[in-house]
């Protein structure tokens, strides 16, 4: 089966502006964007840049705009799409080559919500910090993240704002923030309730749609709120 | 350095926006279906005086007045922020705002509070009583 591809092609040490770039191959009717992606690198252009590592869904390198929606190269299949498929790198992200974006506006943020157990209790000494299965299960939604950025990506407040935390930042927050063992809601604050952070979400919800993994980073920023407004009141 | 916005979290304005759009709801139904009667008889002068010499009547339009220019000017700041990206453009944005509110808020508190003219002692005196 002949399938076409454009894709967007850039490379900023030589090119003054990005252009697209076609190549029809053939394809199997089992492969993915990435199957698709790396036939076209391995036999065709082998300058093709863009970032994959694991190919089944789980460590988040892959995420790119496949005809306009953001998601996993390597879980979309080619099949699900029809006519030509238009590949393009992650929105808002300084473009490093082709579909290789430099993330780290991304993790940067990450970091400023401390995506980590704050606990100032001191552990049992003879067993691990508990949880029960009740507290454990509220935490689903959250935990299951893959830190691709998809979702960060397609956030209209994210593209205008330099400095918003975005989607996945303030969902990471949401996971320790719920958690029953977590005590740092307050090492926290300086970055959750501040105008870049939970209230500076307009709940377009494109990042619902974006997540590959269908987490719902909003209702996470809805419960932050929620948490910091019944704080202060 | 990057800007944080540590200070100014916005807590406040989101909760009050929320406040205010939950309580626009049944007073601008309310505002609708009296000032803006579109039945038959069309909204007389003296229906429209009647019902404002009422103190009620002119404590709901003031909290209309109130919530409505809240509502209305906190979001138009909301979305100037996403736009407004300097911090002296900015504090031009939310004194702007302000102001704008103030004198609306006024010229509103005037009228309220002030119509009928001719019965403006009157109804002061009205809802000064206990
Ligand atoms: S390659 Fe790992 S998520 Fe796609």
């Amino acid at each position: 089966m002949q399938r076409t591809f454009r894709i967007f092609r850039f490379n900023p040490a030589e090119d003054q502006e990005p252009r697209y770039e076609t190549f029809t191959i053939e394809v199997q009717e089992s492969w993915t964007i990435l199957d698709a992606l790396n036939e076209i690198k391995w036999r065709h252009d082998g300058t093709l840049t863009y970032r994959r590592s694991c190919r089944h869904g789980i460590c988040g390198s892959c995420a790119m705009m496949i005809n306009g929606v953001n998601d996993l190269a390597c879980e979309k299949q080619v099949a699900q799409i029809r006519g030509t498929i238009t590949i393009e790198p992650l929105k808002s992200f300084p473009i490093v080559r082709d579909l290789l974006v430099d993330q780290e506006r991304f993790f940067e943020n990450l970091r400023l919500v401390k995506p980590w157990l704050i606990a100032r209790t001191p552990p049992p000494t003879d067993k691990e910090r508990l949880q029960s299965p009740e507290a454990r299960k509220l935490l689903d939604g959250t935990w299951q993240c893959i830190l691709c950025g998809a979702c960060t990506s397609s956030c209209p407040v994210f593209w205008d704002n330099d400095n918003f935390l975005g989607p996945a930042a303030l969902l990471k927050a949401f996971r320790y923030v719920a958690d029953s063992r977590d005590e740092g809601l307050d090492a926290r604050l300086e970055a959750l309730d501040s105008k870049y952070g939970v209230w500076r979400c307009h709940t377009v919800f494109n990042c619902v749609e974006a997540c590959p993994k269908a987490l719902n980073p909003t209702d996470g920023i809805v419960q932050l709120r929620r948490r910091l407004i019944s704080e202060k009141l | 350095m990057r800007d944080r916005g540590i200070g100014s979290g916005g807590a406040l304005a989101w909760f009050f926006q929320r406040l205010t759009g939950i309580l626009l709801v049944p007073i601008v139904l309310v505002h609708l279906l009296t000032m803006h009667n579109w039945t038959a008889h069309g909204l007389p002068w003296a229906e429209v005086a009647a019902r404002l010499s009422n103190p009620y009547w002119k404590v709901l339009e003031l909290t209309f007045l109130v919530v409505a220019l809240y509502h209305g000017l906190n979001g138009l700041y909301a979305v100037l922020q996403d736009y407004v990206r300097r911090p002296g453009w900015r504090l031009t944005c939310y004194s702007l705002v302000t102001l704008a509110g103030l004198v609306l808020l006024a010229f509103g508190v005037v009228t309220v509070v002030g119509f009928p003219r001719a019965e403006l002692l009157q109804s002061v005196a009205q809802s000064a009583t206990p």
